[in-house]
């Protein structure tokens, strides 16, 4: 540990006299071009630098990097958190689920996610009565809260009010996000009804529904015409208690659901969470807490995690996400640095180029953060400060192995914050870490995405698609018909199928397009296009080097030169079957043919 | 444009695991570079090499990722394991505790890697027979019990580092010959790069160019 001490001592003194000499100054307009390791600054002292860096001005950087929120995040690489927020990802998710017969887990989680949400609103609107409605409300079993639920007392207006208030948007995109998902749901008649319940203005054509709406619509009536003297007086805390009834309502629906003994898509939790969720369902102070079913998503969430999300990063549902991410055109650098498959390719396009070591410091840089980052307060800060010694002697040292080209002012800045006064700077890369992500960003990203390494990368994501993407048909024909009698699945279903098939023809398109000869030759050779020009000109004339046009029909008085060329054009015409080798080489005869003849008027005019 | 990094059908990726100090970033310099670095620091995070190799008449690009050993870079350097074909798990022979934690490197890697994954083990430094620590029949029960190929090496003297990473391109090669490591499945580890057509008339429309220029 001593030697790196008397390094770095022995290096300030080095430094201090290397720099005392230096006073040129940067120039005043930043500049950001491609590096060129080739490119020289004459009279600057910069001049030595040398790597991918060397040409690349970093005025101006201090005050943007600042500026900057690091998002260190992929969304080629997704925590099962991530994929829950994310409604494309957690479609994938669902259908994935679906195939190993997990589909109630995610259910659960929607389920008890929307009523959080509409508790959440209550809760806000009804804090100041909350002990008014404890007067009118008192603990019952759960078999009791049966019969209340159907003879509850209300008015039309205050249940409509209701009904519409709760109906917002958020609320019906998560039922939609339900309804998609559920379109091969053997519980979809359930689901519409609970769709129907939480957005009345939907219309149904179930007529399970219709029924029990007739039913309610029976009880309200009657209750109205019993009660009207009470209405106007109690008016304020009958709409609360009537929202309160239908939380506890929903609360008991999931309980029944999924949690109960009798669960039609059981979760299989413990009997000791039941009896707790039992007691949290009964107690309507619980209820509005938004916490009774705390536990079952800290359950279901672990069984996520432990049991499914793994192989779900593996399985064909998650290609289908990346591949979806990948073509939707905003790829940015974070989705390739931070998934590991895309680096790979992304390292080798970079190998390709050339400039390998931008992206091995930006690892091992990165690398070196992270880990401080986890260690947080209990970092040795020796054992730190000899990491980033060993990065800086590799990277940024006058005698760097492999130096990237940082101007003297980003490597004092580096020094600083490693051997500073105050010990190691827990970001002592954070501002040459973002130069080179600034340059791999403006200079690489956008060729990678259109090299052919990417084209490989993504068609391998979607072959090992199509390997399973019949089983998948097969399954959406399979579920068609068993929901014909909903005209809402059905055009799900449809939708669904439709937006698959053009995507796959679009994609089959793309990658038979980089087989077929035109482009590559387009891709490796931009001036084929002028090169057909001559053989139309060797068809029918040319134009000598002195301006004057001349046809291969019509002679000139100038025997010597047609009678080459006809002799000449006679022979490639004969030979129309030969390979484009020879029509090569015919040019090139032509072409010193002529610039002999010129030469030689030159000569002549001269003498 | 030269023709040197297109130059091959495949590219395998390998990872380089096991304890600080066994001498993992020795092997991966030896191999690409053929020479021994005595004075090697300790690597941050992951370190890259690569190399061309042949093997069964057809030309493998290695993309070789050499992780850091010490315990504080292991959460960090899994995030690497992902789409490896290959894993060389290092030893050092001359010292026990690296051999006892092989256990510890390879759960890692059957649950971060494909299970098509071909790992080698590797006992690094035979070269210091004085002072070996561990038994090659030892090593190699291990290795059989395993299921993984074994080799004693030296990255000072360069024996049997060559085959070692020639050998494990061999095994995966073989896997893709008998279909048991999927060939488009993006985290194999594995490309395939077929040569292109249009190389010929790159050539030929070079040298015209050059012909043209002249004018």
């Amino acid at each position: 540990m001593l030697q790196f001490w008397k390094k770095s001592g022995f290096k300030e003194k080095s430094q201090s006299s290397s720099s005392s000499p230096t006073t040129s100054t940067p120039p005043n307009s930043p500049s950001f071009s491609n590096t060129d390791d080739k490119q020289s600054r004459p009279g600057s002292f910069d001049s030595c630098r040398s790597g991918p860096l060397a040409s690349f001005e970093d005025e101006g950087l201090f005050d943007i990097c600042e500026n900057e929120i690091p998002k260190q995040h992929s969304r080629l690489s997704k925590t099962l958190d991530e994929v829950l927020e994310d409604k494309s990802a957690l479609g994938y998710f669902a259908q994935y689920l679906e195939s190993r017969g997990g589909l109630s887990y995610i259910h659960c989680w929607l389920d008890i996610e929307q009523f959080k949400s509409e508790a959440q609103k209550l809760t806000d609107g009804t804090k100041e009565d909350l002990s008014d409605t404890r007067n009118f409300l008192s603990p019952l079993p759960s078999t009791k809260i049966d019969h209340d639920s159907l003879s509850v007392s209300t008015d039309c207006d205050s249940y409509t009010a209701d009904s519409y208030s709760l109906c917002d948007y958020s609320s019906c995109t998560l039922s939609e996000i339900k309804m998609s998902l559920d379109a091969k749901s053997s519980q979809c008649e359930k689901v519409k009804v609970d769709v129907s319940n939480s957005c009345d203005n939907k219309n149904s054509n179930d007529t399970s529904h219709t029924v029990n709406f007739g039913t309610c619509r029976n009880e309200i009536n009657s209750n109205c015409s019993e009660d009207k003297t009470h209405i106007k007086v109690d008016r304020s805390p009958i709409r609360n208690k009537s929202s309160i009834q239908r939380l506890t309502d929903d609360a008991l629906r999931i309980f029944k659901m999924y949690l109960s003994l009798e669960a039609t898509e059981s979760v299989k939790c413990s009997e000791e969470l039941r009896k707790e969720i039992i007691e949290n369902i009964c107690d309507t102070s619980k209820v509005l807490k938004l916490d009774c079913f705390e536990k079952v998503e800290k359950f279901i969430h672990e069984i996520l995690e432990k049991e499914y999300f793994q192989a779900f990063l593996g399985s064909d549902y998650f290609c289908k996400h990346q591949i979806d991410v990948l073509t939707s055109g905003n790829i940015v650098l974070d989705d390739i640095l931070y998934n590991e498959t895309a680096l790979f390719y992304f390292m080798e396009f970079l190998e390709q180029e050339n400039n390998r070591s931008l992206l091995e410091f930006w690892i091992a840089a990165s690398n070196f953060q992270m880990q401080l980052n986890e260690q947080k307060d209990f970092f040795d800060p020796r054992e730190a400060q000899s990491d980033a010694i060993v990065l800086y002697d590799k990277y940024f040292s006058l005698q760097a192995h492999c130096p990237l080209g940082f101007s003297d002012k980003i490597r004092f800045a580096v020094e600083q914050n490693i051997c500073g006064e105050n010990g190691i700077m827990l970001d002592c890369f954070h501002l040459p870490l973002k130069i080179v992500e600034q340059v791999l960003e403006r200079n690489y990203l956008k060729s990678f995405i259109a090299s052919q390494l990417f084209y490989k990368y993504l068609s391998e994501l979607i072959n090992s698609v199509h390997t399973n993407g019949n089983f998948n048909s097969t399954d959406g024909n399979k579920y068609a018909p068993s929901d014909c009698s909903s005209e809402k699945s059905f055009s799900t279903n449809s939708t669904f199928l439709a937006m698959q098939i053009p995507r796959s023809n679009q994609k089959i398109r793309k990658d038979k397009g980089t087989d077929m000869n035109i482009d590559t030759r387009q891709l490796y050779d931009p001036d084929s296009l002028w090169k057909r020009k001559i053989n139309h000109r060797l068809s029918f004339g040319r134009i000598t080097a002195l301006g004057k046009y001349e046809t291969d029909f019509e002679p000139e008085p100038d025997t010597r030169v047609a009678s080459r060329l006809k002799s000449v054009v006679k022979k490639f015409m004969e030979e129309d079957k030969k390979k484009e080798e020879m029509a090569w080489q015919v040019a090139e005869m032509i072409v010193k043919d002529i610039t002999n003849i010129t030469m030689q008027e030159q000569k002549g005019f001269q003498s | 444009m030269s023709a040197g990094p297109y130059n091959y059908s495949y590219i395998f990726k390998y990872i380089i695991i096991g304890d600080m100090g066994v001498g993992k970033s020795c092997l991966l310099h030896q191999f690409t570079e053929k020479k021994f670095m005595s004075d090697c620091p300790h690597t941050i995070g992951v370190e890259f090499g690569t190399r061309i190799i042949e093997v069964a008449g057809k030309k493998i690009k290695l993309q070789i990722w050499d992780t850091a050993g010490q315990e504080r870079f292991r959460a960090v350097t899994r995030s690497y394991y992902r789409g490896a074909a290959g894993a060389l798990m290092v030893y050092d022979i001359t010292r026990r505790s690296t051999y006892n934690h092989l256990s510890s490197w390879l759960t890692d890697t059957r649950n971060l890697t494909n299970p098509n994954t071909v790992i080698f083990l590797i006992g690094n430094k035979c070269d210091l027979e004085g002072q070996r620590d561990v038994t090659y029949e030892e090593a190699k029960q291990f290795a059989d019990e395993n299921g993984l190929m074994f080799v004693e090496a030296s990255a000072k003297t360069g024996q049997n580092v060559e085959e070692a990473f020639l050998e494990t391109a061999r095994k995966i090669y073989q896997s893709i010959q008998d279909g048991r490591l999927d060939l488009y499945a993006a985290d194999s580890g594995v490309q395939h790069k077929p040569s292109q057509p249009g190389r010929n008339t790159l050539t030929n429309d070079q040298q015209s160019n050059k012909d043209n220029c002249a004018c």
